[in-house]
C-alpha cells in the first residue's frame, strides 16, 4: 500500500514536471509560421525549432510551403509552389515565387488575403525583416489573383492574426 | 523572440502529486462510509444496505433472512413471511396485505435488478415487532418491549439529516397548537431549554428514549410495553386537564371540529396522580391508553419545538402538494388502525384543491360555517386514533388544514379559509378518496382606460375558465368567470372612463362572478396571454386584414374596422418588415400567419398586444410606404410602393472576365466570372425600375484590368462604385459567409456607410454567415474616389454555397439584397414614408375605394386550429406575431 502510493506520487511527480516544462523547445531559436485559421477569419502561428546555423528566411519558406503541422490549420500557399529566389534590401525582403502561387491559387478575396499576409506576417517575424516585395517569375505583380495591390512593399497586419 | 524558462520551485509538482493522492484517498474513505442498519440493544449491525426513498428508508426485502423469515416472489409480488406473520408487496405499489388486511405503504416497493427494495417502517413494524430510531445518521431497529437507550448526544441536526429531503428549498416548521401555547406554566412551556437533552428532565423512573424526542413521526411508534399503567393514568390525567382548559380557552364555535372529548377516551381506571409531579415531563412519549395515543397532542404542547419540518419550495408560488404526515396505527393497535390523509393540490383552471384519501371506504359529510371562514368535511367509518398536526398554507385561501378523530367513527377535517368560498367535491372511484375543490376568490379588479381601450386585470390566474357574452341594448360586454366567488370586500379599482361609461360586478350564480361593461360600440374584448393573471383588453375591434394589389398605387392591406385609432408605422431589418401597430385595437378573430406573396411583401402576421394590434408585413425589397385613412369609416389602408431611385446613378462591376475565371467551385466547377456576371445583371434591372441610372465595367464576359475599373467609374462620373466578387478559403477550409471590403485608407468619407448598408442587407437578404465588413488593400478600390465596396456575396470554396450560387433565385436574392442596400444608402434607411402630395393621395384613396367596392381584396384566413374561447361574439387568442 504504501508503495503503491509512494510510486503514484512519483509517477504523478514526473507527469507533472514533463508537462509544465515543455516550453524547453524555447531555450532554441525558433521561427514563427502563419496558416489559415479554421474558419478562415486569419491566421494562427505555429512555432517550429531550427538550428543555430540554420537561415531563419529560409527555414520560414520551407515551412510555409509544407504547411502547418497543427490540426486545423490550413495551409496558405497552393501545392507545387517552388521558392525561385529571395535577397534582403535594406529591411525589405524580396521573395520570387514560381507561378504555381497564381495558377494553383484557389482565388477568392479572403483566401488571397491570408496567402499574401501568412507570407508577409511569417517573413517580418524574422528579426531584420520588415516589408515583403513578392515577385512571381521575377515579374512584379498587379494583384496576384485579383484582389489585393502587390505591386508594392507589404507591411506586416497584425490584425489578421487571431492567435499569436 | 525567445521564450523565457518559467522557473518553478522544484517541489511544487511534488506537492500537487500528493494532494492528488489525499484527495483519492478521501474520495474512497467517504464512498466506504455510509448508514448501516443497527438491530436490538446493544446494538448489532446488519449486513444490509439502506437506501432513501425520498425520506423513507429502503431495505431489500431479503433483510428478513436475518430474522429467520421466508421471501417468495412470485413475478412483481413478494409474499414475505416470519413466524406466524406476513406481508405481501406488489412492485409500484404503495399498498401491501398483512395477514390478509390491506394497508398503505409509506413508499412504493421497488424493484432493482434482483432486489426488491421495501420500506423498513413495514417490515419493522408489522413483521419484526420493532421501531425505527435515527442514531447519529444510522438507523435502529429497537423491538417492542426493549428496553431503549438513551443517548443525550443526539442532536437537532440528526434529525434534520433524517427528516429533511435532499431538494433545496426554505423551511417552515409548524407552530405548536394554540391551545398548546395556551397551556399554563405547570406544564413548564416556557422551561428553560439549557438541558444537553430534552428526554434528561423526564422522572427517572419513566424510561423514555430521548432520542424518540429527537424524532418527528417516529414519536408516535414509542413502544407501549415498558410504561406501567399508572404512568398511562398520569398522561390520561394531563389530556382530560389538557383537553378541559382548550375547551375553556375556544369559543363555543370552534368545539365543532375540537379534539376528542375526554369521555369518549374509556374509563379512567388508575387515581389520578399529582399533576405538578408530572407537570415538569415534556410528555415526549405519552404512552397509550384504551385505544388512543396521546403522543401527537402531546408534542403540540411541548416546550421544544415541533420536530416535524415541511419542506416547502422556495419558489413565491404557494406550496402544492405537501403531504400531510399520515395518521398511522400506532405499535399496539396497528392492526385495528385505519389512516387518512389531506393533500394540497391543484384542481381545474389552478384552483385550490385538497385531496382526501383514506385506508378504505368512507362517507363524508361537508359544511361551509363561516366566522371564521372554514369548511368542515366529516369523514365517516375510519377509525384512527389521532389528531394530525395541521399543515399550515401560505398564500391561498386556505390558511390552515387540521384532521383529528372526531368520535370513534369520524375523522374531522377542518379547511380554515381566509374567505367563505363555493366548492365542488369530486369523489374518486374505489370510495376511498374525494377531492375538495375551491372556487377561486375574486378579490380585486384593476384597471384603467384611456380614450380608446383599456385593460381590467383580475386577480385570478390565467388559467381561469370565463366566457365573454356581448349583449344589446345597451351595448354591453360581459365577462363571466366560472368556479368563481367573489369576495365580500372585493377591491375595485378600476374607474369608468374613455370607452367604457359603467361597469358592474356580481355573483352570478354559486359557481360564477359576472363582470358587465357599458360600453360604446364597436369595442370588443381580448384576453392577454402576456400577464399572470387574467387580464382582459376593452378596444376597438379589428374586423379583418386584407390585401390587394391595386393598379397605378402598389401594395395595399386594408385594415377594416370602424373609428380605428390612428397607426403607427415602423420599418425594421433583419428581416426587412414593416411594423403597423394599431393603439388601442383589438383583434375580432385570430389571423393566421399568410403568405401573401406579393412583389413587395410576401406574407403578413398579426397578434394582440397589452394594448394594440400589431401588423408585421416581411417585405421583399424595400418600399416606401403611406397609411391612409379611408372615408366612410372603412378603416385604415397601408400603401406600400416601390421605392424610387430617380437622378441615381451607380457603377457595377463584375469582377474577373474572360481568361481570369476568378475562383473555382470544388463540386460543381462552377466560375467566379459567370456568376458575378449574373448577380450584377439582375441587380441593373432592378436599379433601372426604380429609376436609377447603371453603368458597368462589363456586361460580358470579357477581361478588364483591375487598375481600369475605378477609372471607368469616374468617367461615368456616378455616385458610387460596387465591385461584386464571390469568395474562396484556402483548399481543404470549409469557411462560408458573406464579407464586404472597404478599402485600407479611407479614399471617401462615405465608405463605411456605403458598405455597411449594403453589406447588411445583402446578408439580410441572403442569410448566410456575417463576416462583417472589413479592410483591404484591393486594386479596384484604391483609385475610386467615390463611396466604393466590394463585397463577396457567398464562398464558392464551400459546397453548400456553391450550391445555392447554382440556383437563380439565390442570385436573385443577391441582387435584391444588393438593390435594398443601395436604397438604403440613397434613402437614408431602405424603406421610408411615401409622404404623397393631397392630390396623389386622393387618386390612391380612389384606387383603394375602387377595389373595396369590387371586394378586390382577399382577406386573411381565420384560425380555427388555436386555441379559440369563443362563446358568442368573442374570444381568446393566444399571439402570434411580433
Amino acid at each position: 500500500m504504501v508503495v503503491g502510493l509512494l510510486l503514484a506520487i512519483v509517477v504523478i511527480a514526473v507527469w507533472d514536471y514533463n508537462r509544465t516544462h515543455e516550453t524547453w523547445l524555447r531555450r532554441a531559436d525558433y521561427v514563427t509560421l502563419y496558416f489559415a485559421n479554421e474558419d478562415a477569419s486569419g491566421l494562427e502561428a505555429e512555432r517550429r525549432p531550427i538550428r543555430a546555423s540554420d537561415d531563419p528566411v529560409e527555414r520560414t519558406l520551407a515551412g510555409l510551403l509544407a504547411g502547418p503541422d497543427t490540426p486545423n490549420l490550413f495551409r496558405t500557399i497552393p501545392p507545387g509552389v517552388e521558392v525561385l529566389g529571395y535577397r534582403l534590401e535594406g529591411n525589405t525582403l524580396h521573395v520570387d515565387f514560381s507561378e504555381e502561387l497564381r495558377t494553383n491559387h484557389w482565388g477568392g478575396s479572403t483566401g488571397e488575403i491570408l496567402t499574401v499576409y501568412s507570407i508577409v506576417n511569417s517573413l517580418t517575424s524574422v528579426p531584420g525583416v520588415e516589408l515583403v516585395v513578392i515577385t512571381l517569375e521575377g515579374e512584379l505583380q498587379e494583384t496576384l489573383v485579383g484582389h489585393l495591390i502587390l505591386d508594392e512593399p507589404i507591411a506586416r497586419d497584425e490584425s489578421l492574426i487571431t492567435k499569436g | 523572440m525567445l521564450g523565457t524558462q518559467p522557473h518553478d520551485p522544484e517541489c511544487k509538482p511534488i506537492r500537487r502529486a500528493f494532494l492528488f493522492v489525499w484527495i483519492i484517498l478521501l474520495l474512497t474513505s467517504a464512498a466506504a462510509s455510509g448508514t448501516t442498519l443497527l438491530w436490538g440493544d446493544p446494538p448489532v449491525e446488519l449486513p444490509v444496505k439502506l437506501r432513501l426513498e425520498g425520506t423513507t428508508p429502503m431495505v431489500p426485502v431479503t433483510l428478513i433472512d436475518q430474522f429467520g423469515g421466508t421471501v417468495r416472489t412470485i413475478d412483481r409480488v413478494a409474499d414475505v413471511h416470519v413466524g406466524g406473520k406476513s406481508i405481501r408487496f406488489e412492485v409500484g405499489i404503495a399498498r401491501a396485505v398483512v395477514n390478509e388486511r390491506e394497508i398503505g405503504l409509506p413508499a412504493s416497493p421497488q424493484a432493482d435488478g434482483d432486489t426488491l427494495w421495501v420500506p423498513l417502517r413495514t417490515l419493522a413494524e408489522h413483521l419484526l415487532e420493532a421501531r425505527i430510531s435515527y442514531r447519529k445518521g444510522d438507523v435502529h431497529l429497537v423491538p417492542w418491549g426493549a428496553v431503549t437507550f438513551g443517548s443525550p448526544t443526539v442532536t437537532a441536526s440528526t434529525v434534520e439529516m433524517s427528516e429533511s429531503g435532499s431538494d433545496g428549498g426554505s423551511e417552515y416548521e409548524l407552530e405548536p397548537e394554540p391551545e398548546g401555547a395556551s397551556e399554563p406554566a405547570d406544564h413548564n412551556v416556557d422551561g428553560p431549554r439549557s438541558e444537553p437533552s430534552e428526554g434528561t428532565t423526564l422522572p427517572p423512573e419513566i424510561p423514555v428514549a430521548d432520542d424518540a424526542l429527537s424524532e418527528s413521526e417516529e414519536a408516535t411508534e414509542i413502544g407501549p410495553a415498558h410504561v406501567s399503567g399508572q404512568e398511562a393514568a398520569i398522561a390520561q390525567a394531563q389530556k382530560t386537564e389538557n383537553w378541559s382548559a382548550s375547551a375553556e380557552d375556544d369559543k363555543a364555535s370552534d368545539q365543532d371540529y375540537g379534539y376528542d372529548p375526554v369521555v369518549d377516551a374509556g374509563p379512567i381506571t388508575a387515581p389520578v396522580p399529582d399533576l405538578v409531579t408530572a407537570g415538569t415531563h415534556h410528555l415526549a412519549s405519552m404512552p397509550q391508553h384504551a385505544g388512543f395515543s396521546l403522543t401527537r397532542y402531546a408534542r403540540l404542547q411541548s416546550p421544544t419545538r415541533p420536530r416535524l419540518r415541511l419542506r416547502l419550495p422556495t419558489a413565491a408560488a404557494m406550496p402544492r402538494e405537501i403531504t400531510l404526515p399520515p395518521i398511522k396505527p400506532t405499535a399496539l393497535r396497528a392492526e385495528r388502525m385505519d389512516w387518512v390523509e389531506a393533500r394540497l393540490g391543484q384542481g381545474p383552471g389552478g384552483r385550490d384543491a385538497v385531496h382526501i384519501s383514506a385506508s378504505k371506504p368512507f362517507t363524508y359529510n361537508t359544511f361551509l360555517l363561516t366566522d371564521p371562514a372554514r369548511l368542515v368535511i366529516d369523514v365517516t367509518g375510519l377509525d384512527t386514533g389521532h389528531a394530525a398536526e395541521p399543515l399550515a398554507v401560505y398564500g391561498s385561501n386556505i390558511q390552515r388544514i387540521r384532521m383529528n378523530q372526531f368520535s370513534p367513527n369520524v375523522v374531522r377535517l377542518v379547511i380554515d379559509l381566509q374567505d367563505t368560498v363555493g366548492y365542488a367535491v369530486e369523489e374518486g372511484p374505489t370510495g376511498d378518496e374525494i377531492t375538495i375543490v375551491l372556487n377561486h376568490m375574486l378579490r380585486s379588479v384593476r384597471g384603467q382606460f384611456d380614450t380608446f381601450s383599456g385593460t381590467v386585470q383580475l386577480d385570478l390566474p390565467r388559467e381561469t375558465d370565463y366566457r365573454v357574452l356581448r349583449l344589446a341594448d345597451p351595448e354591453r360586454l360581459v365577462i363571466d368567470l366560472l368556479d368563481t366567488t367573489l369576495s365580500p370586500d372585493v377591491q375595485a379599482d378600476l374607474p369608468a372612463e374613455g370607452p367604457v361609461w359603467n361597469w358592474r360586478i356580481q355573483q352570478f350564480d354559486p359557481s360564477t362572478t359576472r363582470l358587465v361593461f357599458e360600453i360604446e360600440r364597436h369595442l370588443d374584448i381580448a384576453a392577454l396571454t402576456h400577464y399572470d393573471n387574467l387580464t382582459f383588453h376593452i378596444g376597438h375591434q379589428v374586423r379583418g386584414i386584407g390585401y390587394a394589389a391595386v393598379p397605378d398605387v402598389g401594395l395595399v392591406v386594408h385594415i377594416a374596422g370602424a373609428q380605428l385609432p390612428d397607426a403607427s408605422v415602423m420599418y425594421l431589418v433583419e428581416p426587412d418588415r414593416l411594423v403597423v401597430d394599431l393603439p388601442g385595437t383589438v383583434l375580432a378573430d385570430p389571423l393566421l400567419d399568410t403568405v401573401i406573396d406579393q412583389q413587395l411583401a410576401w406574407r403578413i402576421r398579426t397578434g394582440q398586444h397589452p394594448d394594440m394590434v400589431r401588423v408585421v408585413f416581411d417585405l421583399v425589397g424595400a418600399v416606401e410606404y403611406e397609411v391612409v385613412r379611408l372615408p366612410t369609416d372603412q378603416g385604415l389602408a397601408v400603401v406600400m410602393l416601390p421605392p424610387s431611385l430617380v437622378g441615381r446613378s451607380v457603377f457595377l462591376d463584375p469582377g474577373h472576365g474572360a481568361h481570369d475565371p476568378g475562383t473555382m467551385g470544388r463540386i460543381l466547377g462552377l466560375m467566379e466570372k459567370d456568376i458575378v456576371l449574373d448577380v450584377a445583371l439582375r441587380l441593373r434591372a432592378l436599379l433601372e425600375e426604380a429609376g436609377a441610372k447603371v453603368f458597368m465595367s462589363r456586361s460580358d464576359d470579357t477581361f478588364v484590368e483591375v487598375n481600369h475599373r475605378p477609372v471607368m467609374a469616374r468617367n461615368a462620373g456616378t455616385d458610387v462604385f460596387l465591385s461584386i466578387h464571390v469568395n474562396a478559403a484556402p483548399s481543404g477550409n470549409d469557411a462560408g459567409g458573406t464579407e464586404t471590403f472597404i478599402y485600407t485608407r479611407p479614399n471617401h468619407p462615405d465608405n463605411a456607410r456605403f458598405a455597411s448598408a449594403v453589406h447588411r442587407h445583402l446578408v439580410s437578404a441572403i442569410g448566410l454567415t456575417n463576416r462583417g465588413v472589413k479592410q483591404a488593400n484591393f486594386g479596384v478600390l484604391r483609385n475610386s474616389f467615390i463611396p466604393s465596396a466590394l463585397v463577396e456575396i457567398a464562398f464558392l470554396s464551400r459546397r453548400e454555397e456553391e450550391e445555392l450560387l447554382n440556383e437563380e433565385w439565390f442570385r436573385q436574392l443577391a441582387a435584391q439584397g444588393l438593390f435594398n442596400g443601395l436604397v438604403a444608402y440613397f434613402n437614408e434607411g431602405a424603406s421610408r414614408a411615401a409622404h404623397l402630395e393631397p392630390n396623389e393621395l386622393r387618386r390612391v384613396e380612389q384606387g383603394i375605394m375602387e377595389v373595396l367596392g369590387n371586394d378586390g381584396f382577399s382577406y386573411l384566413p381565420v384560425s380555427t386550429e388555436q386555441e379559440d374561447r369563443t362563446v358568442g361574439a368573442v374570444r381568446v387568442q393566444p399571439l402570434i406575431g411580433g
